[in-house]
């Protein structure tokens, strides 16, 4: 058999990878304090228009991604008052958000923008391996320490597991639930203005359509840990680089819709598999439920 | 005669409802929505009217133009918000167990492709494939979120992953289905051929669809709140235990309910196929299956208030179309009904008794 | 006060405001936005499915307008963009309400704007077809109303991918061309063969191999595309899709790129070998000066399905810069031998077996 395609195939995955990597660690982040929100396709939506605004309006790509990372950052604001200080259920203010943040995506782009705008600078990369690439591997180990060997990570999984016993030791539930949603947001943004300026280079509508889900579901199948979820965001983009390999070289006898949504199909089955055969749930137990201090 | 009209019937549920200060309170949030949005397209037309230099009292009055201004536009908001109506329908059975059937867009794709596939294909007579077209349209639908259901009653894996992603996988293979064999011949665009037996227009753009629509508030309220299944489903949805303290096998009306939510978002599919496009094209079923969860969520899962919301987020769709036509994009609409979903959560905590 | 004095206060409040609102809509409809109130220029709408100036397809054929208005035509153009299929006809309404010609810039809303020219009997429309036969089929269907203009591009590609093909078969080192393309229809296919008959007519040999993304804008599935097929050896990529995601591609993986809809070789001054450079405004221009005097419904009636080609300049082939003078020449020696009519192409609809 002829490797090419699968070698081709394995560095433009890794370069791709960054946007679902960036995406399911600032997910993870996020759902390890007890907040969940289902809008983040919208977040990273809004990162990807305030990227290329950031590049047009300030002339580097470093403004750009600097401009993505604060926009991700000012949904995560609106979406951490919402949910953690209001009692409101997370997942209707996750769809209120997600309609919210999509919609002014496109709406401030085209506001702003009057003409089509191409990145020229980009970031010297190995074979399409940039700084990004080596940052979300470095993102990924930092996490990992922060939650397992240090005792603010040890506060991050309590307000995720237990947060009443969490906030009987002193710990305030609410900061580290911002924090964390914050740090989450941030990187959501970040991850869109990359995919835009970097990948890209061009704002396209809709550009990341089903990204977001996708970064959803990786957490979920991943079991909410580290490795598992980097490791499922690598795959996930993998086959989201099979999609025209496996239609040119054919692989796979499917039509091409059904290769498209490939990542989903996968998604659900593995979702399904690993549901029947954990036990254990290994969602942290608080997720997805407001803190009320009594 | 009137007696015979489904109107009377729904007009004679509602009778029974009492209006009350409660009515009132849970109206209460309707209410400030719509204040929310007015006061949203305030500014948001004050922004835009400064930026672009279009007059403020241009952008009213094409918002209010497109959602009221003629009988076409009054036809076209109450098709689309059939559509929405009949997929909330089906959400508020699902949300009132308990259970998060987020995947009204992919069920509304497979009762497309049923409904469309008995109308071009079956060698019976028009009405009879209409029939078996709806018919099947809420069956396979329903099963599929049946499985989903049974899933999370069996092994707890949540359905609003597996239907939300179900769903998108359902909605590809409506477009492999367009694309590929039942694609019209010659024609470069993705679509199929006009479905037989498509309903006639009685009001420009406003097909008797309106009719499936009206007739399932009546049919679901009477579910939920006068049969014995829907007080089940009711215990169920207010917590697992004391539902099976009572004996109820909580499993099983999960499956049931969600048979049911899939069979009625199903449905919502064959009539957008028969009752407003005529034939699949590409971007059905669009937008109405993701707006019905705050259409759904805005009347706090009332069946009764439900056409109001639906309603509501249909004027709002419609007027946002109608800005393109003075250059703000569709994104907008977007926009206000995520605002007002916000708002409409924000303020149902005001209404609710705490 | 007590909550339930609160709460009366409040939804009086909120009541007199919903007054307000409807009342200033009423105001804003009956007295300032109708139709013909609104209006002081010659106002033409575009409606789009992208962005007027995103990609490549929207912004050439805006451009069939906004260049005339840049030659000093002065009427006004309006968008409509970001048009779904399912929103067409609620668009297209508005549009016919308040404009002077409704432009239409693809056939993905033929269904819609049948429908509504039908209402709007004195309201010119112009409906942009891909393949003439189906252009000729819907002319002498009996369907077409008698306000709405076809023009078909289908000699737009064909005769300036004929061209491409003589120069990329010119050029080419590795004696394969790799192609992206949007579907599988007949318009798609007669660009596939209508480069592959230039290409062939220089090398019989060519290898040809082929992508189909499935939509008409998807960057990363096309981004990856292209390094597929350089991956089986392509050293210039035939870009069908309706924005530039094909060209970067090419940029990036240091091979030549063949362009059409629009001129890009400044953006891309070393990847794009030829650029079918389409400007409608020629055509346009006709049907356009016949709506401002008045005679369109004569001039609708004479012109039949228009036709944008070489000859009358609706479109030209550009060259990049590493093509050299011999190539060019032979090139535009084969162009002039289509407008005399020296040269007949013989292009398919269909897709090839091989």
């Amino acid at each position: 058999m002829d490797f090419t395609p699968v070698i081709s195939a394995a560095f433009s995955i890794l370069g791709l990878s960054p946007l679902l990597v960036l995406s399911s660690i600032g997910i993870l982040i996020a759902n390890k304090s007890g907040v969940f929100n289902i809008g983040v396709q919208g977040n990273i939506a809004i990162g990807t228009t305030f990227g290329i605004l950031g590049v047009s309006f300030f002339g580097s790509i470093w403004a750009g991604l600097a401009l993505g990372f604060l926009a991700g950052l000012a949904v995560a604001i609106v979406s951490a008052y919402l949910t953690i200080n209001k009692p409101y259920d997370q997942l209707q203010i996750g769809f209120g958000i997600w309609f919210v943040t999509e919609g002014l995506a496109g709406f401030i782009y085209f506001m702003s923008m009057n003409s089509a705008f191409r990145v020229e600078e980009t970031f010297p990369s190995f074979n399409g391996l940039d700084i990004i690439f080596f940052s979300t591997i470095a993102i990924t180990i930092v996490y990992y320490f922060v939650i397992h060997r240090t005792k603010y990570g040890l506060a991050v999984v309590a307000a995720g597991e237990n947060p009443g016993a969490a906030d009987v030791a002193g710990i305030s539930v609410f900061r580290v639930r911002w924090i964390c949603t914050l740090v989450g947001g941030s990187l959501l943004g970040l991850a869109g203005s990359w995919f835009s300026i970097i990948v890209l280079r061009h704002f396209f509508y809709n550009m990341v359509a089903g990204y977001g889900w996708l970064a959803i579901l990786t957490v979920i199948f991943a079991g909410f840990a580290a490795l598992p979820t980097f490791l499922s965001a690598l795959f996930f983009s993998f086959l989201i680089g099979m999609q025209t390999r496996i239609q040119v070289y054919g692989f796979l006898p499917l039509p091409r819709e059904i290769i498209l949504v490939l990542p989903y199909i996968f998604g659900v089955i593995l979702l399904i598999i690993s549901g029947v055969l954990r036990k254990k749930k290994s969602a942290p137990a608080a997720l997805g439920h407001p803190y009320e201090r009594e | 005669m009137a007696s015979f009209s489904p109107l009377f019937w729904v007009r004679k549920k509602l009778e029974n409802i009492h209006f009350n200060r409660d009515t009132l309170r849970s109206l209460l949030p309707a209410l400030i929505s719509v204040v929310a949005v007015f006061i949203t397209l305030c500014i948001a037309f004050v922004y835009i009217s400064i930026s672009t230099g279009t007059g403020f009292f241009d952008l009213w009055g094409s918002f209010y133009y497109a959602a009221f201004g003629s009988a076409s536009a009054i036809g076209r908001m109450l098709t689309k918000a059939t559509h929405i109506l009949i997929v909330t329908i089906g959400l508020i059975i699902a949300f009132k167990s308990g259970l998060f059937n987020l995947g009204g867009v992919g069920q509304m794709a497979v009762g497309a492709i049923l409904g469309a596939g008995a109308g071009l294909f079956l060698p019976l007579p028009i009405p009879l494939r209409v029939i078996i077209g709806f018919g099947s349209a809420f069956l396979v639908s329903g099963a599929i979120a049946g499985a989903l259901g049974w899933f999370k009653a069996r092994f707890n894996i949540d359905e609003i992953f597996t239907t939300l992603m179900v769903g998108f996988v359902l909605v590809a293979i409506l477009n492999y289905f367009i694309d590929g064999p039942w694609g019209q011949t010659g024609s470069a665009e993705a679509k199929t051929p006009v479905v037989p037996g498509s309903f006639p227009y009685m009001l420009p753009g406003l097909t008797p669809l309106i009719f499936l629509a009206l007739a399932l508030i009546p049919i679901a309220y009477y579910l939920l709140n006068r049969t014995p299944l829907g007080f089940e489903m009711r215990l169920v949805g207010s917590g697992k235990s004391v539902a099976q303290n009572q004996g109820i096998n909580a499993s099983k009306i999960a499956i049931i309910s969600m048979i049911i939510s899939g069979g009625i978002c199903g449905l919502a599919g064959a009539g957008q196929v028969y009752g407003d496009m005529t034939r699949i094209v590409v971007g059905m079923p669009g937008y109405f299956g993701f707006y019905a969860i705050p259409a759904a969520v805005m009347v706090n899962y009332k069946p009764h208030y439900a056409l109001f919301s639906s309603i509501f987020l249909s004027i709002l769709i419609m007027g946002s179309l109608g800005l393109t036509s003075v250059g703000i994009i569709s994104d907008f609409g977007e926009v206000l009904i995520g605002i007002v979903f916000i708002v409409t959560i924000a303020v149902n905590r005001l209404g609710r008794k705490k | 006060m007590n909550s339930r004095g609160i709460s009366r206060t409040l939804l009086v409040v909120i009541l007199a405001v919903i007054m307000i609102v409807a009342a200033f809509g009423a105001v804003v409809y009956y007295y300032y936005y109708s139709p013909t109130q609104q209006k002081e220029e010659f106002q033409v709408g575009i409606v789009l499915y992208g962005h007027r100036d995103l990609g490549s397809w929207d912004p050439t054929m805006s451009a069939g307008i906004t260049d005339l208005v840049t030659q000093g035509l002065s009427v006004k153009p309006v968008f409509s963009e970001e048009v779904q299929i399912i929103d067409a006809e609620d668009v297209l309404r508005n549009r016919a309400s308040v404009d002077d010609l409704v432009y239409v810039t693809t056939y993905i809303y033929q269904d819609a704007v049948l429908k509504v020219a039908k209402e709007f009997p004195d309201k010119p429309f112009i409906l942009q077809q891909d393949v003439y036969s189906t252009a000729e089929e819907l002319y002498n269907s009996g369907n077409l109303p008698s306000n709405v203009l076809l023009f078909s591009n289908e000699q737009t590609f064909v005769q300036s991918l004929y061209i491409q093909g003589l120069c990329a078969g010119s050029m080419t080192q590795s004696n394969k061309v790799g192609f992206i393309l949007v579907d599988n229809s007949p318009g798609s296919a007669a660009q596939y063969n209508a480069v592959r008959e230039g290409l062939f007519a220089i090398n019989p040999d060519i290898e040809t191999p082929y992508v189909i993304i499935g939509t008409w804008s998807d960057p990363i599935a096309t981004r990856d595309a292209v390094t597929t097929l350089v991956g089986k050896g392509c050293d210039i990529i035939y870009n069908g899709m309706d924005d530039e995601a094909a060209d970067e591609g090419a940029l990036n993986q240091n091979i030549l790129s063949l362009h059409v809809y629009r001129d890009v070789r400044s953006t891309y001054p070393n990847t794009v070998l030829a650029d079918s450079v389409w400007s409608l405004s020629g055509y346009l221009q006709g049907p356009v000066h016949a709506v401002i005097d008045g005679t369109w419904k004569q001039y609708w009636q004479t012109n039949g399905i228009g036709q944008v080609t070489f000859a009358n300049h609706g479109v030209d082939v550009k060259y990049g810069t590493m093509v050299p003078e011999s190539v060019a020449n032979y090139c535009n020696d084969a162009k002039n031998s289509i407008i005399n009519g020296t040269l007949v192409l013989h292009y398919d609809l269909d897709w090839p077996s091989s």
